[in-house]
């Protein structure tokens, strides 16, 4: 089986656009979440949100624009971070470097063209239009994002779209690492993208009864995992992708490998349709472990899912316990939605980079907020600062879905 | 050419009118087929006319603007 490099990464999130910023925002625990105005038909409420400040027009001509939802327009300023990072952002290279049909698209969405199609039923259901958007379809379909990926990149290889939720991007990933793994393709664009902060999505999510409250302390505190005081999840769009090749490839063309992506595990609870399952969860992280040929003790990091919600946490405390045992006491573990809020299907995606980051850095991304750990939630979560942890040899980060889709990634030191 | 069409044009897709030659190919000025199919539904909406379906979709803005204008409603400017 083939090793697998990461060679290149892309962000665009709630605390800054590119990974440097990223990566200093999660260090400083500088919330990107705030209170947005949004206007239903039964009037203006404040949501809570991981919203970016984006500006299209300097990205994509309008002519372009007229065929891309947000969520793609997001996928491509990530993609084109990641390519360019790897020494790939422009054709020349990216032919020298690579055959076309040996190069890949995977990648994540939980809610694909979401804002395309709540402007569509907007039309039909509220405006009474008779006939909606030609491009209607294509700007709404998941798997547009990888079209458009593919396309700006002239990538031929394999194409896959995963929608499993919140893991939908860390299984995007996977997939991916087996492709190149097992020989399918020399290097693949993986990860994900989401822009789901439209009416109808916001106000499904608001049914669940698992988006946080507006905290005193300011709404840009008010997502807090593992804190006794969290309230549950905020809604985030944005996207992040990882240039991933086959390492002896990447040695030959002079590549800089930011990492090894060596471990990947994907399992299902079969259990309930929300509710987690310890079991299942720490099947995956147990099974990824096995998959990367490394011990518990090897994980130096763990990147949480963590979304703050009540349940969430404290079943992903009790799955780490059981995955690494006595060494789960010692685990420094966090979760970065406190300042970038939940991203669903790019989720995975931004926090495998977060993780990949810190294991290059040797510093770890703090919990933000959690002044007040819950009893239940015992663990070393690193609470508000982050740590240096110097000789990281492998990190591991985990996605859980709705649905019971679990995804777990290991990362280790080129 | 019909000076509002093109201005309607220029706006949609964010090229200056300058750019906007008749013998420009909608191609060469960063259009594929199916934003030419959105500019044409966008004008059968504001002006309340059908355009009928085109065996030889336009080429040329020129063709494009050839197609469009008989079917405006006499009178009514465009923008």
């Amino acid at each position: 089986m083939r090793r697998v490099a990461i060679t290149g990464l892309g962000v665009i999130s709630a605390i800054g656009t590119g990974t440097p910023a990223f990566f200093d925002a999660l260090l400083s625990a500088r919330s990107g979440i705030r209170a947005v105005d949004i206007p239903f038909p039964t009037g203006t409420e404040s949501v809570l949100a991981g919203a970016i400040d984006f500006d299209p027009d300097p990205h994509f001509p309008r002519a372009r624009l007229l065929t891309m939802d947000r969520v793609s327009q997001f996928a491509l300023v990530a993609g084109r971070e990641a390519m360019a990072q790897a020494g790939l952002g422009d054709p020349a290279s990216l032919q020298r470097s690579f055959a076309a049909d040996r190069f890949g698209v995977s990648l994540g969405t939980g809610s694909g063209g979401a804002s395309s199609t709540d402007v569509a039923y907007t039309a039909l259901l509220e405006q009474k239009v008779a006939r909606l958007r030609p491009m209607t379809v294509v700007l709404a379909m998941n798997n547009a994002i990888a079209a458009h990926v593919s396309m700006e990149f002239g990538l031929k290889g394999p194409s896959s779209t995963i929608s499993n939720a919140c893991a939908s991007s860390a299984a995007s990933i996977g997939e991916a690492f087996r492709q190149i793994r097992h020989g399918y393709a020399d290097a693949m664009l993986a990860g994900g993208s989401e822009a789901l902060l439209n009416r109808g999505t916001i106000k499904a999510w608001q049914a669940m009864h698992t988006l946080a409250k507006p905290h005193a302390d300011g709404p840009e505190t008010s997502c807090r995992p593992f804190s006794a005081d969290r309230s549950g999840l905020v809604l985030a769009e944005g996207a992040a992708m990882l240039v991933l090749e086959d390492w002896e490839s990447a040695k030959r063309r002079g590549a800089n490998i930011l990492a090894e992506l060596c471990g990947y595990a994907s399992t299902t609870d079969a259990h309930h349709l929300t509710q987690p399952d310890a079991q299942g969860q720490a099947r995956a992280m147990t099974l990824a472990l096995a998959d990367a040929g490394l011990q518990a003790s090897d994980i130096g990091y763990l990147n949480a899912h963590g979304t703050a919600t009540d349940v969430g946490d404290v079943v992903e405390t009790s799955a780490i316990k059981l995955a690494f045992q006595d060494l789960a006491a010692t685990l420094p573990i966090s979760s970065s939605k406190g300042v970038h809020g939940h991203a669903m299907g790019a989720a995975g995606a931004m926090e495998f980079i977060a993780s990949v980051m810190a294991l290059r850095a040797g510093q770890l991304p703090p919990t933000a907020f959690l002044h007040n750990p819950d009893p239940r939630c015992d663990l070393d979560y690193v609470p508000l600062t982050p740590r240096s942890a110097k000789g990281l040899r492998a990190v591991m980060s985990n996605s859980f879905a709705f649905g019971g889709s679990n995804a777990v990634l290991i990362a280790k030191a080129a | 050419m019909n000076s509002d069409l093109i201005k309607l044009f220029a706006e949609t897709f964010g090229i200056s009118e300058e750019k906007l030659l008749p013998d420009a190919t909608l191609e060469s000025l960063g259009l594929d087929s199916l934003a030419v199919i959105e500019f044409l539904f966008q004008i059968e909406d504001q002006f309340g006319i059908q355009i009928p379906d085109q065996a030889n979709p336009p080429r040329t803005l020129a063709e494009m603007v050839q197609l469009i204008e008989p079917l405006l409603p006499p009178g009514k400017p465009a923008v």
